[in-house]
């Protein structure tokens, strides 16, 4: 047992420089002795019983009363504990201004924690695999200028092959994609489950060593790869009980794409927290990629890579520049504006949410800087009331440096006692903060108080503590004795100067307080415009119910027969509307991906389609199912559904307005790909925002029957109910298990939750920046109350004299309220002005609104000088009240 | 005798062990040294914080001894300065004269 660690830190931490050394040098000598000479424990016990006796003689060393002044024998840790209980008596001297003092910092420091947690969980955390600051993502773009604009597509075999062997930045690379699969081994009902289908090599590219058994390799994958899967934990956990003996068992895999049962062997269990590339992956299987495919056009996965050993991420951005000037020359039918970029892994994951995340960090930023300025006001005017107290400290041989230095002891323990209450309502905020997200945000289960948001928050208590504790101080200390002891304690000179700080302070909360709330009502405002967009359907008492037919059970045909049951025999039960099929819900993803060719019009790339609209399958009677208004021609009829019949399709008014703009599209023929026969279009129907409120995209709507195999199987039941939709789920249920036992529903939606989904994140930007500018509000009225309350206590005797001059109740309240007009007024101007310059950040995040929107400045700048008005009007009335026999008396 | 010059009792020990040992002394020699005396239980601490007190008030001074041999810096030798045989023997004179007056307490051997 060597010397106790910890009780020579305690040691280090107590005892004076001079001592230091020598002591913990002679203890350790001792405790070698002893410990050579009896039981260890001995010596243990003895070091720490030697700890303990030095506290006190060591604390009392440092608290004895400074050596002369002028000399600098005296170091930092002298007189600690005296400014300690000190500050101690001061602040249970007067309780109601500590108390104060420590809310109004507890909010300011607890919202910027509990902010900066989620910015540190999410943005700032490493990935949970090892040297993950190597990862990339790389995935395929297409410029406008190859008939496709999509800043993001997916990677075909032939580029990954190609990057794979001409790239020299990357240790490793891999395909990464996912597949819906119908699972029915191990316990409970058939479900379908979301499993990652991916190139054995995602694992060395991640690091990841399996929890059991093995992860795929090398010779699992290739063209015709091996039928393994590897299981998440969780899905090991619930499906299997734990169970380790499932390494070597053969499970059951149901897919959309393939005609084939495909049993496949388990191999391995991964550990606790794999989930890439999605929360939701369950298993994971090897993807076909095969090396010899030379077709480009066919794209389908994502890839992820390692950076090698000393390569930066900017070289491999070069390589890549390069490697596609290659392919723009070897392939220039497909790789001209078409090509890969890289991006590091992490920002990929969270760039989405990243100005959001940042936005709401600089918000709340500004409420701590409104808090500490209050703060700051409260101690000014503190310190008005102590003069008298300080000058005799003063008089008795305190020097300046020793006044500062013990009121900011003072104030950086209510910055201590304001950061612990922060740091409990940030704790207690947090799970608030991510059930009011309601699931935008990624990465949430990183998110927590952690060391480096306790960094945060110490580091927000000490600069808070500076910011509202360094003038007041400064200002205390610097006091003029002879003035001090000779005038009243009002009226003073040093008083008014202090006056005119305060109200500089004062301004400047109100003018930041302008900003947020101009910010938050922005924010509101482009939520109503947001809520108030026409979806161009009826949004009230929908269900929708994800099926996802395994083609190793059914083919296309059989695939018809069981939706067609399925709706009609959810049609017919009480309590529902109508019923149908559509591949796609509105609203539940964003998908602006999509292409088509019209019939006699020259593609912009030989054979490739020209026009991009997203297809949409449905089943009869989905447009008046939605309530979504035919403009021209028809719907599609019972008639479309005979097999065989001739390939029709609808288009929405967006797709008409592109690409047949004054002529009819009715008759005109589309084909999706070059080979199929082209489908007539028979009707125009409204515009649905699949994509999101407000976003108009062009969309074809095709007969379900008609689609491609894969889709005819993996569709959503629609449904109109009387009553609350989501529990017509119970009866769905039921028709499934009826029609076929060895079936699941996928998922179920409403589209209230949808919805609701669809505007999570405005709605939460605007929740967190309408609270933040409240607080703001709150404290700017408090601020403004405290001022306006000294400066007419301060006053009393003249209003006292204006009083006895005659002055009558009104002109008094006249004069303090104009003085607080004056003072919210000059607020009002410069948070206009600093609004105006500033709310440009907010563009991004604002729907059909300005960001310098005139409407919402006047409202505010109104609100905000109302509050000043109200803030003003207890001090107010109380100058009313003055009675100028009391007032003058008081002298 | 003004009150800073007094010399608290653990001071006066500590002082009073380093006269023992010919005025010249290392801390852990001291601390040995008292404690065989006084047979107290005292923290090591204790010993070279009033040393390092003592020393501020030019009651001692302290220098680099010369090497002890286990390799590590010289420990510090205190030396006692006249004026901290001075303060020990004011304080000294102190008490007797207060012992004085004492003595005609009856149970402090009074007649």
């Amino acid at each position: 047992m060597r010397a106790p660690r910890l009780a020579k830190l305690v040691l280090r931490m107590v005892l004076s420089a001079d001592v230091r050394d020598e002591v913990i040098r002679d203890l350790d000598d001792r405790h070698a002795l002893l410990r050579s000479q009896g039981p260890r424990v001995k010596a243990w016990c003895w070091y720490w019983v030697q700890t303990f006796r030095s506290i006190r003689p060591a604390m009392s060393a440092r608290s004895r009363p400074p050596a002369p002044r002028g000399s600098r024998a005296a170091g930092l840790g002298d007189g600690l504990a005296q400014d300690l209980r000190y500050a101690l008596r001061q602040l249970r001297r007067n309780p109601g201004m500590a108390a104060t003092v420590t809310l109004t910092l507890a909010l300011g420091i607890g919202a910027n924690s509990a902010i900066f947690s989620v910015v540190s969980g999410v943005l700032l955390h490493p990935l949970p695999y090892d040297e993950s600051e190597n990862l990339v993502y790389l995935n395929t773009y297409f410029l406008p200028e190859t008939g496709y604009d999509f800043a993001e597509y997916a990677v075909g075999a032939p580029e990954y092959f190609d990057y794979k062997n001409q790239n020299r930045s990357m240790e490793e690379v891999a395909a990464v994609s996912t597949e819906p699969i119908t699972i029915t081994a191990g316990e409970g009902d058939p479900e379908v489950i979301r499993a990652g289908w991916v190139s054995p090599s995602m694992f060395t590219v991640l690091r990841t060593p399996p929890f059991l058994g093995r992860v795929l390799v090398e010779a699992d994958g290739g063209a015709e790869p091996a039928n393994v899967v590897v299981l998440g934990y969780d899905f090991w956990q619930r499906r299997f009980a734990g169970d380790s003996t499932v390494v070597g068992r053969i499970v059951d895999l149901g897919m959309e794409v393939s005609e084939e049962p495909i049993p496949a062997e388990v191999v391995g269990v991964m550990p606790p927290g794999f989930h890439y590339p999605d929360p939701n992956i369950q298993l994971w299987g090897p993807l076909p990629l095969n090396p010899a495919q030379t077709w480009r056009t066919g794209h389908w996965f994502v890839m992820i890579g390692r950076l090698s050993q000393g390569v930066t991420f900017e070289q491999a951005e070069s390589e890549l520049a390069d490697i596609m000037g290659r392919w723009a020359e070897d392939y220039p039918d497909h790789h001209v504006g078409h090509g890969l970029f890289v991006e590091p892994l992490l920002d990929r994951l969270v760039a989405d949410a990243r100005p959001a995340l940042l936005l709401l960090q600089g918000a709340v930023g500004f409420v701590l800087l409104i808090a500490c300025a209050n703060v700051a006001s409260l101690l000014l005017a503190r310190g008005e009331g102590r003069r008298r107290d300080v000058a005799v400290r003063s008089a008795l041989g305190a020097g300046r440096g020793r006044l500062v230095r013990q009121l900011l002891t003072e104030s950086l323990m209510l910055g201590v006692l304001g950061g612990g209450l922060g740091l409990l309502i940030a704790w207690l905020g947090l799970d608030l903060l991510v059930a009011l997200d309601a699931g935008t945000i990624p990465r949430v289960e990183e998110i927590g108080l952690d060391e480096r948001v306790l960094l945060f928050t110490s580091a927000a208590v000490l600069l808070s503590t500076l910011a509202f504790g360094a003038w007041p101080a400064l200002r205390e200390a610097a006091i003029d004795l002879a003035a001090a002891f000779k005038e009243s304690g009002r009226l003073s000179s040093a008083g008014r100067g202090q006056m005119r700080v305060r109200k500089i302070i004062v301004v400047t909360e109100i003018a930041l307080s302008l900003l947020l709330v101009v910010g938050a009502g922005l924010m509101v405002r482009s939520f109503e415009r947001l809520l108030a967009e026409d979806p161009g359907f009826q949004t009230d008492n929908l269900l929708f119910a994800r099926f996802s037919l395994p083609a190793a059970e059914y083919t296309p045909e059989e695939a018809v027969v069981f939706f067609d049951r399925l709706v009609e025999r959810a049609g017919n039960v009480p309590g529902v509307l109508g019923a149908s099929l559509i591949s796609r819900p509105p609203l539940l993803w964003d998908d602006q991906n999509g292409r088509f060719h019209i019939e006699g019009r020259p593609s912009a790339i030989e054979g490739q389609p020209c026009c991009v609209a997203s297809r949409i399958e449905v089943g009869e009677g989905i447009h008046r199912l939605l309530g979504v208004p035919l403009q021209r021609g028809r719907l599609f009829t019972a008639e479309d559904n005979r097999p065989g019949a001739p390939g029709v399709a609808i288009i929405d008014e967006e797709t008409a307005r592109q690409y047949w703009p004054g002529e009819d599209a009715i008759g005109k023929r589309i084909g999706h790909s070059a080979g199929n026969t082209p489908n007539t279009v028979v009707g125009v129907v409204g515009n649905v925002t699949y994509d999101g409120p407000g976003e108009v995209f062009p969309h074809i709507y095709h007969v379900h029957n008609q689609g491609p195999p894969f889709l005819i199987r993996s569709t959503y039941l629609a449904i109109r109910s009387v009553g609350e939709p989501a529990e017509m789920t119970g009866a769905v249920r039921g028709i499934v298990r009826e029609l076929d036992p060895g079936q699941a529903i996928a998922g179920t939606y409403t589209m209230s939750g949808i919805e609701a989904r669809a505007v999570a994140r405005p709605r939460f930007i605007m929740t967190l920046l309408g609270v933040f500018a409240s607080v703001a509000l709150v404290l700017g009225a408090v601020g403004v109350y405290g001022v306006m309350a000294h400066s007419v206590a301060q006053r009393v005797d003249e209003i006292g004299v204006r009083r006895a001059l005659g002055a009558g109740d009104r002109e008094v309240v006249w004069m303090v309220v104009r003085q607080s007009l004056t003072l919210a007024g000059i607020g009002v101007a410069v948070g206009l002005v600093a609004a105006l310059m500033t709310t440009r950040v907010l563009t991004g995040f604002l729907h059909e609104v300005s960001a310098t929107d005139p409407w919402t400045f006047v409202a505010v700048a109104l609100a905000v000088s109302s509050v000043g008005l109200l803030a003003s009007w207890i001090p107010a009335r109380r100058a009313g009240r003055v009675d100028p026999m009391v007032a003058l008396r008081q002298d | 005798m003004s009150r800073g010059k007094y010399l608290g009792e653990f001071e006066q020990i500590v002082l009073l062990s380093l006269a023992r040992l010919k005025g010249e002394a290392t801390g852990r020699r001291i601390f040995d040294e008292l404690v065989a005396v006084t047979g107290r239980e005292v923290a090591v601490a204790a010993v070279y914080i009033t040393l390092a007190r003592l020393e501020k008030k030019g009651h001692v001074r302290s220098a680099p001894g010369s090497d002890d041999g286990d390799g590590g810096r010289p420990l510090k030798v205190f030396r006692l300065e006249p004026a901290g045989a001075q303060a020990l023997r004011d304080s000294h004179n102190e008490l007797q004269r207060l012992w004085a007056r004492a003595r005609l307490h009856p149970e402090l051997g009074g007649k």
